[in-house]
């Protein structure tokens, strides 16, 4: 039974990887029918979105349908950008939950295209997903956004400088400590960042002998993965600064700062270092958090609310139980969120691993519909700075796309299939898994 | 000119405006009948006024300005003090320790969670607090002071790098010798930390690494050391350094550190100071503060052991003592054992006063001491103009036993309010009238309408509230013993005898919240048509009924003869009546005692019976089986049928009860007496009637079954008489349960009225006319009949005046008061002022219009500050019926129902 299982799988798998290898091919797909919920401007009844090379062409009523383009015709339907997950430990054999302090670890050495995580996020929509080391470390190294469809890592990526991931929850020690070793790190960088001006300054004029620094941190896109494992084959004399290059970028605004704040306390200890050390920072929220909703108002830092939207809590006092609904909180005190995914996103069996059911929840406590939908794609696309590509249903941009049986918000509704750069990636009438998940019990 | 003037004014006008306009937020005068600004004297009868978080002014309420605008809050007998300032605490939270010793870079502020409630400690007065990095290491880390409560974050960090904290004494012993970082943290820089000894196995290395440090610190070439950095500079900064030491060595290197490297610092919890007092040249300015911490804990026994013979180890309230004489005392501050013990800190501070310190001086410990020492002088600690509004109000004065906390207020805004369900109220004041004397300074507590102690020294519940009255008077309750109170008129209608007047008093009538201002608590209602009930009842909101009927209120009046023909005549048809059922009573009350045993003797009786027959039987079938024996076997039976033939020959003599006789009654009762069944129902035949019933079933056992078998005569319930609600109250007057109140209007009658009522019916009578008492008070006294006095309570005749009570009092008469009023009833123990300036007894106005009252209407639960009755209290201003006298207010069951407003 297993082994059958199994072999299907590699089949499916066989499958994926032949529709990949076409991808490069050129071809021409029109999706028609459909009800197109750009995100770019209204909803378009019965709209056609024209798709070319992997970029969308066009997106309208009146869009001319080449001869040659394949056509998914998907009356009745609605057409969305692919969903973006904004922050997951997902995608690696094992996320960095252990090493402190490892700001040059980059998640892109780990990640495993095959990974189950993968292919959930497509049955689930979601074609980009930005990938950071976990919750548990100080420091815990460098984050990616993937297209959530790939054979290999580098034709996943979509961003490699995404950010280094610092959590504000004490690993080791105690909370004083954590904070005081994040705080020398920082030093540390800021005071290279210091040594290296005044010698670029030095240099200018006396001698040029003196070791070489590095002109500019080492560009993140590019040789980053490949150049690392040659310097360290390199002795490490030649470079001081090397461990701390990643922590100098972020200082100097080049990498973002994903901060991990567990408690409402955290928040104002990240809103310290934030403006203590200048960082661009994107917040990534417990749900103690919502105490500190307020601080975060009128800031400029996006948030990336807790998994569990909706929870009780007991007032220690009173003993009275109080429901919070994050995503009110967060209204309310006018924080833009967005949102992140229950079990990580992997468990078929749990709604809030669906992106479209946290933000149905927001919609339910008060949200407009439009700007819950928004913060599916458009709004983390502009968090994670790929809104250049993705985001939005718009000519130009990467042809990720999902076709839903329905109403996005609708419990009843499913994803029907996910385009990753214009090829099909995930189509419901070929998922044998779902398939037998749903069947009666026959055995 | 004059354009210029005004235009000056308008200037001056708007500035002032301005002064007051930034008042979005209300400005507050809090007022307190003591206020103890922190770091000074106590400023009795002061206002506070408080805006936007800050204290505007200060002063006495006499002479300090209040703005028009200001909301005014008043704790009447309460004081205020400035919030507590906690020296140290351990509210860094996750602080488990680190491994390594010294960490001078790690920031309490860090680990302070501003979203953690705090209200226990703002609940125990401590507004400010000193949060403490490691107590457990060498040098732990700085500290940093904040505040417990407030809306604002930003705001509520007072100091984020205050102190460094260096441990000296024995708990930063072996943090382990090795530390060993973390396995597994590769970095490029140092891919293997390498692992290292620590100081501190021995107080020896504590203190000579401890100097090391600062040395390194301060060497030539700079911090080696990154980790140092921190410690550099704070020494360079001029931070203060909290030191922890204990004993003789540690304080003296602390001293000797201090000195050699020139920093400011803070001597915490120290047990002996004798290096400080030994020599004078050491710089006390560098000193910032000392640390004491009592060696007690609130409510707990301390076990201390037999120390060493350490004879320099000081008890820290003879330390405090010694550093007062020394002119250090602005540097003590207090803490206690562990941070759940400063929720009594006001409580452990008290230990001080030992030394002889003054409450100031010990409260400026727990604030602007404290305050001072971290660097916050003027802005928290003390109450004073531009100071943060952070302060304490209490029940009392701080440190006095009972003292509880009310509210505390920070920045301005109420952080806490007591709301504990207070059931006890506790009552001080000057003087108290209680039914054991007069205590001066004494206190009543009053729970659930009831007194619960009285004296100079009462037990309180720990929330009690304090009703603080001093040089006030407190007397009971005052008795009207005859009023129109009640039903919101004056009763002037015929009422039957049977009427529960009780029923008719009316809710919130404004005559009772008119009366009762002039401390009246009870008052006693009839009808002004005569005869008619009486009704005794509390005057609160709710009118409570304490006896109906009280009395019964009648008129004697006519000649003398038709008086009496009359008085008798009536009383005479109402005692045929309260007799019969009198009688009826006393018959039934003994029918049911003999039902009870009629009922249990005839239970035993029918089982008698039932033994007799079955034995009977089993005879009769013996006496048969023995004749067929007999028969059979001839003559030889005889011995046998005597034995089981005793019955036989008796029979005849058993079948009347009679047959007994052979068993003589032990009482010797004539025995035809008992056997005649209907006679010894009536009275006369009682004592028979029982002693036959009682003793036949007792002696039954003994004796032969003939005598078991006789019945048992069942009594006869005696027939009720008939029922007349108008005569009913006369039963209780008669049984004296009640008294009758007899208006006189002619020195005539009365003799008839005593002779009559009193001495012939025998009941308990009690006149009401003070001026015709007054005129024969011989008669009254010889039969000791109280006198009802009032309205009037003089009169003049041929210019000489009569008070009537003083009249009586001199007769030994004994007398009480009546207003025969409604809302004027108020007025009653003004009126009897007058008969007090003319010579009438205080005491005995006093009695006659509470306790000598209770007693002749038998109302027991009133009219006597005494423990276990009802707390009706008047709160007077000074000596009862004096003119100068003022009634403060009025408790009704435990309830004040009238207080006079404050001016």
């Amino acid at each position: 039974m297993l082994k059958r299982f199994v072999s299907k799988l590699f089949c499916c798998a066989a499958v994926v990887a032949a529709t990949q290898s076409a991808a490069f091919a050129q071809e021409t797909l029109a999706i028609t029918g459909a009800k197109v919920i750009t995100l770019a401007g209204d909803p378009l009844e019965k709209g056609v979105v024209l798709i070319r090379d992997g970029k969308i062409e066009a997106v309208g009523t009146d869009v001319k349908i080449p001869l040659e383009a394949k056509v998914i015709d998907a009356t009745g339907q609605v057409v969305m950008p692919g969903f973006i997950d904004s922050h997951t430990s997902e995608g690696m054999g094992q996320a960095n939950e252990r090493n402190e302090n490892v700001p040059f670890l980059s998640v892109v050495d780990g990640i495993d295209p095959v990974v189950d995580y993968f292919e959930e996020c497509r049955r689930n929509g979601i074609t980009t997903s930005a990938i950071l080391p976990g919750n548990n470390t100080m420091i815990g190294g460098q984050g990616v956004v993937l297209k959530t469809a790939g054979q290999y890592v580098n034709d996943m990526i979509v961003k490699r400088d995404t950010g280094i991931k610092i959590s504000l929850r004490p690993s080791s020690g105690s909370r004083m400590g954590h904070i005081a070793r994040l705080r020398k790190e920082l030093d540390k960088a800021k005071q290279a960042i210091e040594k290296k001006k005044s010698g670029e300054n030095a240099e200018a004029k006396p001698q040029e002998n003196a070791p070489a620094q590095p002109e500019t941190p080492r560009p993140a896109e590019g040789e980053n993965v490949e150049g690392a494992p040659q310097d360290g084959a390199t002795p490490p004399a030649a470079d001081p600064n090397q461990g701390v290059d990643a922590l100098i970028a972020m200082l100097e605004g080049k990498l973002p700062a994903f901060i991990y704040c567990e408690t409402a306390m955290d928040v104002t200890t990240a809103l310290a270092l934030v403006d203590e050390y200048s960082l661009k920072a994107k917040f990534v929220l417990g749900k103690d958090t919502y105490k500190a909703a307020s601080l975060l108002a009128g800031r400029s830092e996006p948030v990336i609310l807790d998994p569990t939207l909706i929870f009780w809590e007991t007032d220690p006092r009173t003993q009275e139980d109080k429901k919070i609904v994050l995503t009110k909180v967060f209204s309310d005190a006018k924080v833009p969120f967005v949102f992140q995914l229950e079990n990580s996103g992997a468990g078929l069996t749990s709604a809030g691993s669906y992106l479209w059911y946290q933000a149905a929840i927001a919609v339910k406590h008060g949200m407009p519909e439009a700007d819950a939908l928004k913060c599916m794609s458009q709004v983390p696309a502009k968090l994670l700075g790929i809104d250049e590509f993705v985001g939005t249903l718009e000519a130009g941009k990467d042809a990720d796309i999902v076709i839903l049986s329905g109403e996005p918000l609708r419990l009843s509704t499913w994803v029907n299939k996910t385009l990753v750069r214009g090829k099909v990636v995930y189509d419901r009438s070929t998922d044998t898994k779902l398939e037998r998940l749903l069947a009666p019990s026959a055995e | 000119m004059r354009n210029v003037l005004s235009w000056i004014g308008l200037c001056l006008v708007v500035l002032v405006a301005g002064d007051y306009s930034h008042a979005s937020e209300p400005i507050r005068a809090i007022f307190v009948d003591n206020l103890w600004p922190g770091d000074g004297p106590p400023i009795a009868n002061a206002v506070v006024i408080v805006q936007a978080g800050k204290v505007l002014k200060v002063g006495p309420a006499s002479s300090t300005e209040v703005p028009a605008s200001a909301v005014r809050e008043t704790y009447p007998g309460c004081s205020l003090i400035p919030g507590l300032v906690a020296v140290d605490t351990s509210l860094a939270t996750g602080n488990n320790e680190e491994i390594q010793n010294v960490t001078p870079d790690q920031l309490a502020i860090d680990a302070f969670d501003f979203y953690k409630d705090y209200q226990d400690w703002i609940s125990s007065g401590i507004t400010t607090a000193y949060v403490s990095p490691s107590r457990r290491r060498l040098i732990g880390g700085q500290g940093a002071v904040v505040k417990l409560a407030g809306e604002e974050l930003a705001s509520r960090t007072l100091a984020a790098k205050q102190g460094m904290q260096v441990v000296l004494s024995a708990e930063a012993l072996q943090p382990g010798t090795v530390y060993e970082p973390p396995v597994g943290a590769v970095s490029i820089e140092r891919p293997v930390e390498p692992t290292r000894p620590q100081l501190g196995n021995s107080s020896l290395e504590l203190i000579n690494g401890f100097r090391l440090l600062l040395e390194s610190c301060q060497s030539a070439e700079g911090v080696v050391d990154s980790r140092l950095a921190a410690l550099a500079e704070s020494l360079k900064s001029k931070t203060t350094f909290r030191i922890r030491a204990q004993n003789k060595s540690e304080v003296q290197a602390a001293l000797h550190l201090a000195t050699k490297f020139q920093f400011n610092w803070v001597l915490v919890q120290p047990s002996t100071i004798h290096p400080l007092l030994q020599d004078d040249s050491w710089n006390k300015d560098q000193l910032q503060g000392i640390v004491l911490r009592p060696e007690l804990r609130p409510g707990e026994i301390r076990d201390a052991g037999i120390s060493e013979s350490d004879d320099e180890k000081l008890s820290s309230w003879v330390i405090a003592k010694k550093l007062v004489d020394k002119g250090l005392g602005d540097k003590i501050a207090v803490q206690p054992a562990n941070d759940g013990d400063y929720r009594d800190l006001l409580f452990l501070a008290k230990l001080y006063l030992r030394g002889g310190l003054s409450v100031e001086q010990v409260l400026k410990m727990l604030t602007a001491n404290p305050a001072k020492m971290m660097g916050l002088e003027g802005k928290v600690g003390t109450i004073r103009e531009g100071a943060d509004a952070d302060f304490v109000i209490l029940s009392g004065e701080p440190l006095r036993d009972g003292s509880e906390i009310l509210a505390t207020y920070v920045n301005g805004k109420e952080a806490f309010k007591n709301v504990t369900p207070h059931s006890e109220v506790l009552f001080t004041a000057g003087k108290i009238y209680t039914s054991g004397g007069i205590v001066d300074n004494g206190m009543v507590a009053v729970a659930n309408g009831k007194i619960i102690g009285v004296g100079s020294d009462v037990t309180t519940s720990p929330n009690a509230v304090r009703r603080n009255y001093p040089n006030a008077v407190i007397v009971p309750g005052f008795i009207d013993s005859g009023s129109q109170l009640g039903i919101g008129a004056p009763l002037t209608n015929p009422v039957g005898l049977d009427t529960k007047l009780g029923t008719l008093l009316a809710r919130d009538d404004e005559a009772i919240q008119a009366a009762r201002k002039g401390g009246l608590t009870t008052a006693l209602l009839s009808s002004s048509q005569l005869p008619s009930p009486v009704v005794a009842f509390k005057l609160g909101d709710q009118p409570r009924v304490i006896k109906d009927p009280v009395a019964i209120r009648m008129e004697v009046r006519g000649t003398v003869g038709t008086a009496e023909a009359n008085l008798k005549r009536m009383l005479g048809g109402a005692k045929q009546y309260a007799d019969t059922w009198t009688k009826y009573e006393a018959e039934n009350k003994e029918y049911e005692a003999k039902k009870k045993i009629y009922d249990e003797a005839k239970k035993k009786y029918d089982e008698a019976v039932k033994a007799a027959e079955a034995k009977k039987a089993e005879e009769a079938k013996k006496a048969e089986e023995a004749k067929k024996a007999a028969e059979a076997s001839g003559g030889a039976g005889k011995p046998t049928s005597e034995t089981s033939g005793t019955p036989s020959p008796t029979p005849s003599s058993g079948n009347t009860p009679n047959g007994g006789s052979g068993t003589t009654p032990p009482q010797g009762q004539p025995a035809p007496s008992s056997p005649t069944p209907q006679s010894g129902q009536t009275s006369e035949a009682k004592p028979s009637t029982a002693s036959a019933t009682t003793a036949s079933p007792g002696t039954e056992p003994a004796k032969t079954p003939e005598a078991e078998l006789k019945a048992p005569e069942e009594p006869k319930e005696p027939t009720k008489p008939r029922f007349e609600a108008g005569l009913e109250p006369y039963r209780d007057l008669f049984s004296k349960k009640i008294v009758a109140m007899v208006d006189i209007r002619d020195d005539l009658l009365l003799d008839v009225a005593v002779r009559v009522i009193q001495e012939e019916f025998g009941i308990k009578m009690v006149v009401v006319g003070g001026e015709v008492a007054a005129k024969q008070p011989q008669i009254l006294a010889k039969h000791k009949v109280p006198v009802v006095v009032g309205p009037a309570f003089s009169k003049e005749t041929r210019g000489e005046v009569s008070h009537f009570p003083i009249e009586l009092s001199a007769n030994t008469v004994p007398f009480l008061f009546q207003s025969s009023a409604a809302a004027d009833a108020a007025g009653l123990p003004t009126a009897i002022s007058y008969s007090v300036y003319k010579g009438l007894g205080r005491n005995d106005a006093l009695s006659a219009l509470s306790n000598r009252a209770a007693d002749v209407f038998q109302l027991d639960s009133t009219g006597k500050i005494e423990v276990g009755k009802d707390a009706d209290m008047v709160i007077l201003s000074g000596l009862p019926f004096d003119l100068a006298t003022e009634v403060l207010a009025v408790v009704i069951d435990g309830q004040v129902v009238y207080e006079k407003e404050l001016p």
